[in-house]
């Protein structure tokens, strides 16, 4: 079997687990749901005037997403440890760098998703008109899904087995992000007052090397993570 | 990965001749005394350059002097972080004890150099612009991020897995060192981003030689100190280190 | 064929035994416990191997070790003529969320095992009418005999099963025996078990650790009363 075809039934074994299990992406919804009506209920209560909440909107949209997706990724790990499966997959001569990249598949895929509902329900908390921006916004959105997935995939293999590791993430991820981070803040910004990104805007540029990074260092160190 | 294992290996080739050479230190008890001493004595004298020699600076007066201490622990800071990146891609590919323990010694002190930056820096930007930070200031903030990564490495070596803590600290340690350029990088291209930082040194700032004296002298005292510290904290580590596998051994002699 | 290859394929047409695993000065610690010390021990192909010792003697950590899933802290395996390797423990190594069916068949495509693999393997370990349900919806027993199938089915040349009765019942242990007893000389198989009444018909070889050290050994191709002594002898040291 090529390698390439082991990713993907992997990434059909992925999906399958979650699709049975649900819990990683309820937990990551649900996540962002509580923490967006509480930052709407905050901003409402300090009766912000509309152009000083469209400025704040960015931020607010990525501090909930990358928020929601660091506490929330704890769970995804579960279904590996629960039976061990993984041990079953290397002895069966499935490389680390192949389970890496089924699991930032799966899990970009479900933050990218989660990204755009949080999106639309941002967008309806804080009164932003967000319908000449949506297509560019989603592919922003699947974009740092896939920096995103790619970091917390290897920091969940590596904090999977501690008895902290719903905390430890967090931590160990959230000073990580920032270029992710201001990357989403400021292409939104440009994208909801200026209609599009600026001209030679090195953004997409700073994402993608984050994302770049993050993976490169993945898929060479997430088997060192997981064996014992 | 053959390639990235290589270079490990020429990493490894230029490190080990250098380890090999400290080691003569190490077991040289008076060559030990010595260094020890000549570290604090250039501290001292990097101190009286500071405070007794070089005049106050005309710009700022006085609280200048912070300059000598948070640019020389910044310096310093880098090494240190640079040496828990290289020490950790050398476990990673040796497993060899040590190099975990160096990574953890660098770590360690790296964190409290940083610490240093952030406060002198603060002390440093309160007198210029009135507010204890602006987050407008680049090198203030990325030094607040590579602070924030310290604190993770230092909370999952405590955290973490305990039969794990060598691999993972490592892991951490190379995706930390190696994201902090990315950082500094995404926080200069802030709108926001301005040049607050007191530019002494571009704006010909230290125009008597005695400056320059003191600022070479504290790069070099803080630099010498740092080193210090590790090596330090490394036989600390490594006698803990012995001292289990010689309980160990001793129940085996014992079976 | 040139005369250098065709006597390198004479020897092994004599059958003659080949050390599958070696295992050198093995020492790993957890924290400050040694768990193995030094540890030397070699098995052949065709052999099925009693893994005997108290509870923290080092049998689960030394079968990890081999199977590759554990780093020694000092010390090495080398492999013999293997190329694959299957490992039972308590940890099932299977997902919980996928079916039986789903399961074997995720390891029978990475392994590029044949897929009428996967259909004897379920006939064999008498899990057709479970193979449709979650893993997690099994009995234990009935986990433990989906591993079992799940190590078995690829066929691989070492088999390492850590206390692979603790929830069978008779018949599975039965199924187990017959799959341990199949005639296969390029396998060696290695079962730590404290179920030794059960499984001491199956053994070719007897190894009792003892404090993470070799503490008896009854020898390669030995003769049944010797691997009985062997055994008695532990039985009686740990009454």
């Amino acid at each position: 079997m090529t390698w390439l075809r082991v990713v993907l039934l992997l990434c059909v074994k992925e999906a399958r687990v979650e699709l049975r299990g649900r819990e990683f992406a309820t937990l990551l919804l649900c996540n962002s749901i509580i923490i967006a009506v509480l930052v709407g209920a905050g901003v409402s209560s300090a009766v912000l005037d509309g152009r000083v909440t469209a400025r704040v909107f960015p931020m607010l949209l990525w501090l909930v997403f990358l928020l929601s997706a660091t506490t929330s990724v704890a769970r995804s790990s579960e279904s590996e440890l629960e039976g061990r499966g993984f041990e079953g997959l290397l002895l069966a001569g499935v490389t680390g760098s192949q389970m890496y990249l089924a699991k930032v598949i799966v899990t970009a895929t479900l933050f990218c998703l989660n990204f755009w509902v949080l999106c639309a329900l941002l967008a309806a908390a804080l009164d932003q008109n967000l319908s000449s921006v949506w297509s560019q916004l989603a592919v922003l959105g699947a974009l740092a899904s896939c920096a995103l997935a790619a970091l917390v995939t290897l920091l969940a293999g590596i904090a999977g087995t501690s008895r902290l590791r719903g905390v430890l993430i967090p931590i160990l991820s959230l000073p990580l992000l920032f270029p992710v981070f201001f990357a989403g803040v400021e292409m939104t910004s440009d994208l909801v007052t200026l209609g599009g990104l600026r001209q030679g805007s090195v953004w997409p540029v700073i994402l993608v090397a984050a994302g770049s990074l993050y993976g490169l260092v993945g898929v060479n160190l997430f088997e060192s993570a997981i064996r014992d | 990965m053959a390639g990235y294992f290589s270079g490990v290996g020429v990493v490894e080739g230029v490190v080990s001749p250098w380890y090999n050479r400290t080691m003569l230190v190490a077991k040289n008890r008076v060559l030990q005394i010595l260094l020890t001493l000549g570290v604090f004595l250039l501290v001292g004298y990097a101190q009286y350059m500071v405070f007794m020699v070089v005049p106050n600076e005309q710009v700022m007066g006085a609280v200048q002097r912070v300059f000598y201490f948070h640019v020389a622990s910044a310096l310093a800071c880098y090494a240190a972080f640079g040496a828990v990146f290289v020490a950790s891609l050398l476990y990673l590919s040796s497993r060899e004890r040590r190099a975990d323990i160096f990574a953890v010694a660098a770590g360690e002190v790296g964190f409290v150099l940083c610490t240093v930056v952030l406060i002198t820096g603060m002390i440093w930007g309160h007198s210029a612009w009135n507010t204890w930070f602006r987050w407008e200031e680049p090198r203030l903030v990325t030094f607040l991020v590579l602070w924030l990564i310290f604190l993770s490495f230092t909370v999952l070596r405590n955290f973490g897995d305990p039969t794990k803590t060598a691999v993972h600290g490592s892991i951490l340690g190379i995706l930390g060192a190696l994201s902090v350029p990315l950082v500094y990088i995404s926080i200069k291209f802030l709108p926001q981003s301005a040049r607050l930082h007191p530019e002494v040194v571009e704006h010909g700032g230290l125009k008597a030689p005695s400056y320059w004296t003191a600022f070479g002298l504290s790069v070099a005292a803080f630099m010498f100190l740092a080193a210090l510290l590790i090596w330090l904290r490394y036989r600390v580590g490594v006698l803990e280190h012995v001292a289990t596998e010689a309980l160990l051994d001793e129940e085996t002699y014992d079976a | 064929m040139r005369d250098q290859e065709r006597s390198v394929v004479r020897e092994v047409d004599r059958h003659e035994p080949v050390a599958m695993i070696t295992a050198c000065d093995l020492s790993k610690s957890f924290g400050a416990v040694r768990v193995l010390r030094r540890l030397s021990l070699s098995f052949q192909d065709g052999e099925v191997v009693l893994l005997l010792g108290a509870n923290g003697a080092g049998k689960s950590t030394l079968l990890r070790i081999i199977a590759g899933l554990s780093r020694p802290d000092s010390g090495s395996v080398c492999g013999g003529a293997h190329s694959s390797v299957g490992f039972f423990s308590h940890h099932l190594s299977m997902y919980a969320r996928l079916t039986v069916r789903e399961n074997l068949d995720l390891f029978c495509r990475v392994a590029g095992s044949d897929q009428a693999e996967l259909a004897r393997a379920l006939e064999l370990w008498d899990l057709t009418d479970c193979a449709a349900k979650q893993v997690h919806e099994l009995s234990k027993g009935t986990q433990a005999r989906a591993s079992l199938a799940r190590v078995f089915m690829t066929r691989p040349s070492v088999v390492l099963l850590d206390e692979p009765t603790s929830n069978l019942d008779n018949k599975s242990v039965d199924i187990l025996g017959r799959a341990l007893r199949e005639p296969s000389q390029r396998r060696c198989v290695v079962v730590a078990t404290h179920d030794i009444h059960r499984l001491r018909d199956v053994a070719t070889r007897v190894v009792v650790l003892e404090r993470g050290v070799v503490a008896a050994d009854s020898g390669l191709s030995a003769a049944r009363p010797q691997i009985s002594a062997v055994i008695d002898q532990y039985l009686e040291s740990n009454r």
